[in-house]
Parts: C-alpha cells; sequence; structure tokens
C-alpha cells in the first residue's frame, strides 16, 4: 500500500453509507414512476403507488417493500419507524428488535410483518398511544390480525415494556397517501426551530420543513456565521423529533439583499408548501412534494375528484403564479386526484 | 425484485451490489472533495440518485467502477460550486483519534484534502489511492494524457512526495 493509499485509509467509512445509496435510489425511481400527470385528464396510472411507496420509505416507515435482500433488510433495520412519542417510553434498539421478532415470526407462521409505527401524526385523529403494526395485505385475515397482535404484546412484554393499545391493520396502497399527508406539524416544528436559534441570539431569516420531503430549509444572513453552530442545534432537534442523525439540512448563508435564484426558489416552494397546509380543509391537499433536478417538477396528491375540476385548477393557477415570480424556466406542476390512487391494487 | 425499461445492463439488485463493492471508493472521493462526513454522505446519495437514474447509460459492467467516480467528481464538483456561500466544519474534527497516531501522515493528509485544488485532489486520488493507469484517468477526466501526466507530477512536488520518476514516464 502506498503512502496515499495509507491516508486516504484513514477517512473512515460511517455506516450510513449503504442507507444513503437506498435513498438516493428511492429519490431516482420516485422520479421515474412520477410522469406528469395533466389536471384535465387525471389519468388513471398504477406506477404511482410505487413512487409514494419510495417516498414513504425514505420517510421513515419500515415496510416490506424494503425486504428484498439480507443486505437491504439490514439497511432496512435501520430506518427509524417509530416517532417521539413512543420514543420517550421505548429505547430505539428495543423497538427495532420487537418489530424483527414479530416479523420473523410472521415469516416462520408463513405471513409478512411489513412495518409498525405509533399513530400520532400521520394520521389524523389517531390515538398517539397506540401501537400500529401492519400485516402484508394478501396475508391479512381475522386470525393473523389476533397473532400478530399477542406476538407483539408478547414481545414487548419480554423487553420489559407495555403497549396501551395496539392495532394491526393490512398495509395497503392508500395507507402510503394517508401516511404522506401534508400537516402543521411541520410548520410548527420549522416555528420551533427558529424560536430556538433566536432565543440562543443567533440571525436567522427563514426555517422551512416539509418532512416528507426530508428537507429542512434555513437560511441565514451572510453577517451569521455561526453556520457550524446552527447545524448542529438543528441536528439535535432533529435527532429527538426523528431519531435520525442525518436528517438532511440545507443552511444557506445568503446575502439578503441579492439572494440567489435557487434559494428564493427554495423558499418559495418552502411558502408554498405553507399555504396549501393553512388550505388544507378547502383543498384536501394530501400531499406535496418537488424535485429540482433536471427542471422543476411538482406534484401536489390532493382528495380532490374530478367534479371538483375548478378547485383543482385553482390550486394550480395559485401554485401557478409563487413559482412564475421566480422560476423563469420552464416546470411541471403534477395535479394528482384521489381517483388515480384508488385504481391501484397491491 | 422487478425489472424495469430502465434497467438496461444494471437492473435494482446488481446495481445495489456493486455499489456495495465501491461504497468505500465512493465515500472517500467524495471525502477528498467536502472534507466532512455529512456532506460526503449526502455526495453519496447523490450519487446513487444520478447512478442510479442513468442506469441504462452503462453499457458494459466493467465499466462500473470508473463510471461511478466519474459521477462522484461530478456530483462533488456541483456541490461545491453550489455550497460556495456555506462555511465548512473543519475536518480535523471529524477525524477523531486517528488524528494522535501519526503526526506526519497527518500533516500529509491535512494537504491532501486541504492543500490542493479540487483537479488536484482528483487526479492524486484516482493515480495512488484507485492506481488507475494514466490512460484509465484520461478518459475518466477528459483529459488528453499529457495534461494529466503533467498535472500529476505538479501536485506531487507540491506535496513533496518522493514518488520514483518512471511512475510518471
Amino acid at each position: 500500500m502506498n503512502k496515499i493509499q495509507r491516508e486516504l485509509e484513514k477517512i473512515q467509512i460511517p455506516e450510513e453509507v449503504m442507507g444513503r445509496m437506498f435513498k438516493g435510489i428511492e429519490q431516482a425511481k420516485g422520479e421515474e414512476d412520477v410522469t406528469p400527470i395533466k389536471v384535465g385528464g387525471m389519468s388513471r396510472r398504477k406506477k404511482l403507488i410505487g413512487s409514494l411507496a419510495g417516498l414513504v420509505a425514505v420517510g421513515g416507515l419500515f415496510f416490506g417493500s424494503t425486504f428484498v435482500s439480507p443486505a437491504m433488510a439490514q439497511i432496512a433495520s435501520k430506518i427509524p419507524f417509530l416517532n417521539e412519542v413512543f420514543m420517550k417510553d421505548l429505547d430505539k434498539d428495543v423497538a427495532d428488535s420487537v418489530l424483527n421478532l414479530v416479523r420473523e415470526e410472521g415469516l416462520k407462521r408463513g405471513y409478512e410483518v411489513t412495518g409498525m409505527r405509533v399513530g400520532q401524526g400521520l394520521m389524523e385523529g389517531d390515538d398517539p398511544d397506540k401501537v400500529y403494526v401492519f400485516l402484508k395485505s394478501k396475508d391479512y385475515n381475522e386470525q393473523r390480525k389476533l397473532e400478530v397482535e399477542n406476538l407483539t404484546k408478547k414481545f414487548l412484554d419480554q423487553k420489559g415494556y407495555y403497549a396501551k393499545s395496539i392495532d394491526v391493520l393490512p398495509f395497503k396502497a392508500d395507507f402510503y397517501a394517508s401516511m404522506r399527508r401534508i400537516n402543521r406539524i411541520d410548520l410548527e416544528q420549522a416555528n420551533e426551530i427558529q424560536s430556538i436559534l433566536q432565543v440562543k441570539g443567533y440571525n436567522v431569516d427563514y426555517v422551512g420543513h416539509i418532512a416528507s420531503m426530508r428537507k429542512v430549509l434555513v437560511i441565514l444572513p451572510e453577517s451569521e456565521k455561526r453556520v457550524d453552530e446552527v447545524r448542529t442545534i438543528i441536528r439535535s432537534y432533529l435527532i429527538k423529533k426523528y431519531y435520525e442523525k442525518d436528517f438532511p439540512i440545507d443552511i444557506r448563508s445568503v446575502d439578503l439583499s441579492n439572494v440567489d435564484p435557487d434559494t428564493k426558489l427554495e423558499k418559495t416552494l418552502h411558502t408554498i408548501f405553507v399555504g396549501l397546509v393553512a388550505k388544507k380543509e378547502e383543498y384536501k391537499v394530501n400531499s406535496f412534494i418537488y424535485s429540482t433536478k433536471g427542471g422543476l417538477v411538482i406534484t401536489i396528491e390532493t382528495s380532490l375528484e374530478k367534479k371538483d375540476q375548478k378547485l383543482l385548477e385553482q390550486i394550480r393557477k395559485e401554485v401557478a403564479v409563487k413559482v412564475d415570480k421566480e422560476y423563469k424556466q420552464p416546470y411541471t406542476i403534477n395535479m394528482v386526484g384521489l381517483e388515480d390512487l384508488k385504481t391501484v391494487g397491491e | 425484485m422487478t425489472f424495469s425499461a430502465n434497467d438496461g445492463i444494471l437492473n435494482e439488485k446488481l446495481f445495489i451490489s456493486l455499489f456495495e463493492t465501491h461504497k468505500d471508493s465512493i465515500y472517500r472521493m467524495a471525502y477528498m472533495y467536502m472534507k466532512n462526513q455529512a456532506d460526503s454522505l449526502d455526495i453519496v446519495q447523490e450519487v446513487a440518485y444520478r447512478a442510479f437514474k442513468n442506469r441504462n447509460s452503462l453499457k458494459e459492467l466493467n465499466y462500473f467502477k470508473t463510471w461511478i467516480l466519474k459521477i462522484t467528481i461530478n456530483a462533488s464538483i456541483d456541490f461545491l460550486r453550489k455550497k460556495q456561500k456555506v462555511v465548512e466544519l473543519p475536518f480535523t474534527r471529524e477525524l477523531g483519534i486517528q488524528q494522535t497516531e501519526d503526526k506526519y501522515s497527518d500533516l500529509l493528509l491535512n494537504e491532501l484534502l486541504n492543500a490542493l485544488d479540487e483537479d488536484e485532489k482528483k487526479l492524486i486520488y484516482l493515480k495512488y489511492y484507485q492506481e488507475y493507469t494514466f490512460q484509465e484517468i484520461s478518459e475518466i477526466v477528459d483529459s488528453p494524457i499529457s495534461t494529466v501526466k503533467s498535472k500529476i507530477y505538479r501536485t506531487l512536488e507540491k506535496i513533496r512526495l518522493d514518488y520514483p520518476k518512471e511512475e510518471l514516464s
């Protein structure tokens, strides 16, 4: 081994490398699957769910499609799948091992447990203390539901934990949609991050957070030089929220009197997201995702139906007006309706 | 595992397996540019994204490594251009205990990471870490062999490494 090799071998390879590779693949697969859908046409697309599933995986749920190889399963076992409510009482390693035990036992018995999480946050009206266990839809029946419930109880008990209530659900395609629902919690967390930083005396222009995009955007004025400190504070906040040390944080130091176009666009997209959350009841928007790679593509998924054509068009226009101000190149807005999702089976 | 029309010769399973084989090279290449773990991991993700999206552009599996390293170099350079204004953490914080083991070598690593410009890093990495031939490097970086040779020679002088001259001939 030569001297340079010896030196570079000192750069240690973090465990997350393969996890990040899977995220990159999911990102690419998402773009392969979600192709433009015209508002007027509302064509039914079977591929859509595949891409939604990918995004959910990135968003933090542990589910069956990730169990495709031992290597992948190993990575999947590191994906956080329980939120902080559960974490208060249950150690992450214990939670991982409970799910793996239930899953292994299920596989021995001929069915597949695909995931587990606590309800709070993603599905409105959920019991924050309820543990949800997901059983592959085709494997689901009343007897197995009971079995899985008992297995979960048993393994939690063996580890010395008690769940107030456990619900076993078939893992259906439309569940992805409900999980990816845009949520006020994102805005609250963005505000909270901004407040924490301001209280600590940092000068912050903007904080945006879109959990389903796995993105925290922070804009700092150039005069604020303590970027690494800001990153550390946000990272520590996100670890508490997501139990994940590499949640992406996009910090930009900008001259506020002359903000670069890319940052302006990112901020605009976050502002659009805030607007959609505010009008959630009216617009029934379930998810908002975008990609700026290779041209801007925005995908908005709503529960509106074909008869709500006017409203769909209104949402599209509202978004377009905001984008037009900051983005001078061609872009695509995909409006995806509930009817598209309903067509997809497993 | 499903197959898609985008696969070309590289289906998902094979992609994952090859990526895993070369993950250390990819990460270290990214680290040469980023000098910190967080950004290097971002690059790994970006490389996986770009490579998987364009997997059908790989025509021969034998070229996977050079193909993926080329993507890594491009992703790193794009990232640095985009993030020019962001202040980075000093890399030394992340090297941890190894820093104290060999002062001379730490200086060398420091030079490799900090004293060289992006172009020089790339060439030194490919020549002396990956041990590519000049011909291969010239293909990866899209430069004539003569340019590659002279740049590597100058870079070695810059970091005062005593490599035998015949290696450059």
